[in-house]
């Protein structure tokens, strides 16, 4: 607005104005005054030259920090459909990027978790409706119907097992020495893993459950047995090698599953009195962990 | 608990430890103050097991070890010290998918910092001191030797600790990354302990005031270069030919045959010793013991 | 030449109708007009550019050219393919089109990403760092390309704080924003529509991340917002110096209350919807549209004043009182 004002029929088109190096200082600094600083901020949006020249006015200092700032935030994965669900209902954010660490929340170990099911429930389902003949030894001939479930009983819980192993051994944690040199709660870390991986794995296995033809009630059946598993085994590793932990809790539901699938009672294994045992198995491996809580936090070096 | 941390130290006082029928450390004494602390030994010295017990990663079998004043066997006391810690372990695996970025927004939560702006501000402050800025996006699996030790290094600076332990930081690294690498320990805010420990004398010259010597689990020397240097004034010497007399003899790049023995033939042509040849002496004289 | 092979379409046997699209593919991509015809003017430039700038660079150039070749036909396969579905109104060569189409840009992305860092690396050469203005720039960071980013950053965020910072004295804040406004840009590109100044578009996403900072830091008090101080009167001499004539329009501005010129500042300036405006301001938001309207009012009627002049103000400011 160097030489016309805007008459009554409207505004003369000045396309070749461009702020002075005063009046943007003077932008810059606070102290123009309302006619200036509504038609610099006007003509800015429209004219790359005078942005350009506004920009010497801002700190080069505090643009390079916020530069890289911005482009480690921009580097940084923003975290797919089920973290967003899950901050929303209150979860802290760093806890949640926690789990990225974690293998068995990864796809492809849930994918082989699935596929392994797959494989068990498929076979079980197509003995079960005939679809393999039974031209096999002749003690198989007499196929049971609940036998058929004995390598998806044998095997649901191990895998659940499996995945809350992987969020404690150190052998799937490669960054382990560092989680132990931190000053983060080295139980919070664990339970947070396990759960998640428990909660993760025990999706998949009640999914496979609902498709297995068994009793309607197996899916249920399985929750308590695997919790039991799980917690027995991180209640072990506080006692023993974390391998040997989670071996010997695998052990410890295998023998009796193929015991009961040789007595041809597999179902055996989910019913009242092992579920009540599962139970107790659970709130005494609790009270370990509790109690022994503080091996957590040091390396597993004993 | 408040940690002093402008004149407290770090102390280890008659550390043993043993895998087995080896022994580890054998009842080492050690006191590391403010600045840069080389710990110098060979492969199996035992350096590895006493940065881990500083770190309080693994326990002793005896002895007692004090950082800043608290006392890591107290559980609520390790933990203020791993608040003040950064550590770059000998063999640091990486999860391979994470990205640089990502391992280190992990690492900084490990570290206590859990506010997302925060975090990243911290990120790339250690981006930028490593100079791995451009990588940020890059997967880890991706990265050469050079730059996974780089961002080891990052990941210790994470959070300004009071105490840095570093195992064999300069493993992998070329001669000017080493040059970057001492730029660096050099600038860092804070005045913080540092110990590195390195099987290479001519690190130990360029960076470290101090520098203890580790043989076979236990502490041979400590002091400065410059002390470990004159150790072997007069005992190194070159001729054309290779002498028996000598402890250790090698064919230099010029052909000549350099001597580090305790004898040193009469008229024989004496050189200046280097700290690596004060180290060999030592090493030799452990060795025979 | 391209004329004579869009009669290939009029046969209906698919397999026919594939290679006959394939091939108009391969002679089109050497036929610049009808380059043009099926690519935008804005990616056909870019093309060229590509071509010319490996052309330069030697052995990466070869390897280069070869690869841009090959994604810009797979993506002309697949654009030939939608228009010759929409002609034969065929719903499943559609879709397999639209498929093509995607994997096309896809491999392209990567295969320029990769390429463009060996012909970095090769030659020494960014050169699409500055000749690309800020809507290809956006559409790069559509893609994933973080440079662009950082490119965006560069021109766009020096005059994006100080214009901040006239709205809020608080630097961490003004930080925060900033770097909001290029995360906003980052994750959720597809919201630049493609009309309109970009920067215009940066500032409007910059204004409402300023808002949100702001309210993180202050809680629910009233926002601590800095407009134009109003009792900042240019002196004549100033005036002369800056060579500013303080027209009508100022006097106008000058004249209008506090309330009204800040409820006409955050529609018009920056940008923001009544609604938006009334949080800011604390008030409802038929309040802002009244304010709004008696701002307008009141400045068209000291604009069309032939007889206003500096000893008027006073007398105005009087008339329209404060609410």
């Amino acid at each position: 607005m160097t030489s016309s004002t805007p008459g009554p029929t409207g505004p003369v088109a000045g396309a070749d104005w461009h702020a002075s190096a005063d009046v943007l200082a003077g932008y810059a600094t606070g102290t123009a005054d309302a006619a200036v600083v509504w038609s610099v901020e006007a003509h800015l949006t429209s004219c790359g030259r005078c942005r350009s020249a506004l920009s010497e006015h801002a700190d080069a200092e505090r643009l390079a920090r916020n530069r890289r700032v911005l482009l480690v935030r921009a580097a940084l994965p923003e975290g797919g459909r089920v973290r967003g669900l899950l901050c929303r209902c209150g979860v802290p954010d760093h806890l949640l990027r926690l789990l990225a660490a974690t293998p068995s929340l990864r796809k492809s170990w849930l994918l082989s978790v699935a596929g392994v099911l797959a494989v068990v429930a498929g076979e079980a389902a197509a003995v079960r409706y005939g679809r393999i003949p039974a031209h096999r030894p002749a003690g198989l001939s007499a196929y049971q119907d609940t036998v058929v479930l004995a390598p998806f009983l044998l095997v649901a819980p191990l895998l659940v097992l499996a995945g809350v192993a992987a969020a404690f051994l150190p052998m799937f944690d490669p960054a382990s020495q560092l989680a132990v040199a931190a000053p983060f709660s080295g139980v919070t870390l664990l339970l947070v893993r396990a759960v998640s991986a428990l909660a993760a794995a025990l999706v998949v296995v009640v999914a496979a459950a609902v498709v297995v033809p068994g009793p309607g009630w197996l899916p249920v059946a399985l929750l308590l047995p695997s919790l039991a598993l799980c917690a027995f085994a991180l209640a072990a590793a506080t006692l023993m090698e974390p391998h040997a932990a989670a071996v010997t809790a695998g052990a410890l539901w295998a023998l009796p599953v193929l015991l009961l699938a040789a007595a041809h009672l597999p179902l055996l294994i989910v019913q009242r009195n092992a579920q009540l045992a599962c139970a107790a198995v659970f709130c005494a491996s609790a009270l370990v962990l509790l109690l022994r809580r503080d091996r957590f936090d040091m390396g597993w070096t004993r | 608990m408040t940690v002093n941390v402008r004149t407290a130290a770090v102390r280890a006082d008659g550390l043993s430890r043993r895998y087995g029928a080896t022994r580890a450390l054998d009842e080492v004494d050690l006191t590391l103050d403010r600045g840069i602390t080389g710990l110098l030994g060979p492969n199996g010295a035992g350096k590895t097991t006493l940065l881990s017990i500083l770190a309080t990663v693994n326990e002793p079998d005896a002895g007692r070890v004090s950082v800043f004043g608290l006392d890591p066997r107290n559980a609520g006391e390790r933990v203020e010290i791993r608040r003040h810690l950064g550590y770059l372990p000998q063999e640091l695996g990486y999860h391979r998918h994470f990205t640089v970025a990502g391992f280190l927004d992990y690492v900084a939560i490990l570290k206590e910092i859990t506010d997302r702006r925060r975090r990243a501000e911290e990120v790339a402050r250690v981006l930028a001191a490593v100079s791995l800025e451009r990588r940020a996006r890059t997967r880890i699996r991706a990265l050469s030797g050079g730059l996974r030790q780089r961002l080891g290094i990052a990941q210790a600076l994470l959070g300004q600790p009071d105490l840095l332990i570093l195992d064999e930081p300069t493993a992998g690294l070329d001669p000017e990354q080493r040059l970057r690498f001492r730029e660096l320990l050099s600038e860092l805010p804070g005045d913080p302990v540092i110990v590195l420990s390195t099987h290479q004398a001519d690190d130990i010259a360029a960076i470290c005031p101090t520098v203890v010597v580790l043989l076979q689990g236990r502490v041979r020397f400590g002091g400065t270069p410059s002390e470990l240097t004159a150790t072997a004034a007069g005992r190194v010497w070159a001729a054309a030919e290779r002498d028996a007399r000598a402890h250790l003899s090698w064919r230099g790049g010029d052909n000549r045959w350099r001597h580090i023995g305790d004898h040193p033939p009469p008229g024989a042509e004496l050189v200046t010793p280097t700290v690596e040849d004060g180290y060999l002496l030592l090493s030799h004289a452990a060795g025979a013991r | 030449m391209a004329r004579s092979h869009l009669t290939f379409f009029s046969v209906p046997h698919p397999s026919w109708w594939t290679l006959a699209l394939l091939l108009q593919a391969f002679f089109l991509s050497n036929d610049r007009k009808a380059l043009r015809a099926v690519y935008g003017d804005a990616d056909l430039a870019e093309h060229h550019r590509w071509v010319d700038v490996l052309k330069a660079g030697g052995d990466a150039g070869e390897l280069g050219k070869l690869f841009a070749l090959i994604t810009n036909l797979v993506t002309l396969a697949g654009k030939g393919m939608i228009s010759g579905a929409r002609r034969m109104e065929s719903l499943r060569a559609g879709v397999l089109a639209d498929f093509v189409v995607h994997i096309g840009n896809r491999t392209g992305l990567l295969l320029r990403q990769r390429v463009r860092g060996t012909v970095r690396a090769a030659t020494g050469m960014n050169p699409w760092a500055e000749e690309r203005d800020d809507a290809a720039l956006l559409r790069a960071v559509a893609r994933g390309d973080d440079e662009s980013l950082a490119v965006l950053y560069d021109r766009h965020a020096g005059w994006l704080t100080v214009r901040m910072n006239c709205r809020c004295a608080m630097p961490d804040v003004v930080d925060q924003a900033v770097q909001d406004t290029f995360l906003a840009l980052w994750r959720r590109p597809d919201a630049y529509r493609g009309g309109g100044d970009v920067a215009a578009f940066i500032w409007g996403i910059g204004i409402r991340r300023l808002i949100d900072a702001i309210r993180r830091e202050n809680g629910a008090g009233r926002l601590p917002w800095r407009s134009a101080e109003p009792e900042a009167v240019v002196s004549a001499e100033e005036q002369v110096l800056i060579g500013i004539e303080h027209g009508r329009l100022g006097q106008a501005l000058a004249a209008l209350s506090p309330e009204l010129r800040a409820a006409i500042e955050a529609t018009v300036l920056d940008g923001l919807t009544c609604a938006e405006a009334a949080v800011l301001l604390g008030v409802a938001e038929g309040t802002v549209k009244s304010r709004c309207h008696r701002a307008r009012v009141a400045l068209r009627a000291a604009l069309a004043d032939p007889s206003s002049g500096p000893d008027r103000t006073a007398h105005r400011r009087q008339a329209w009182g404060t609410s």
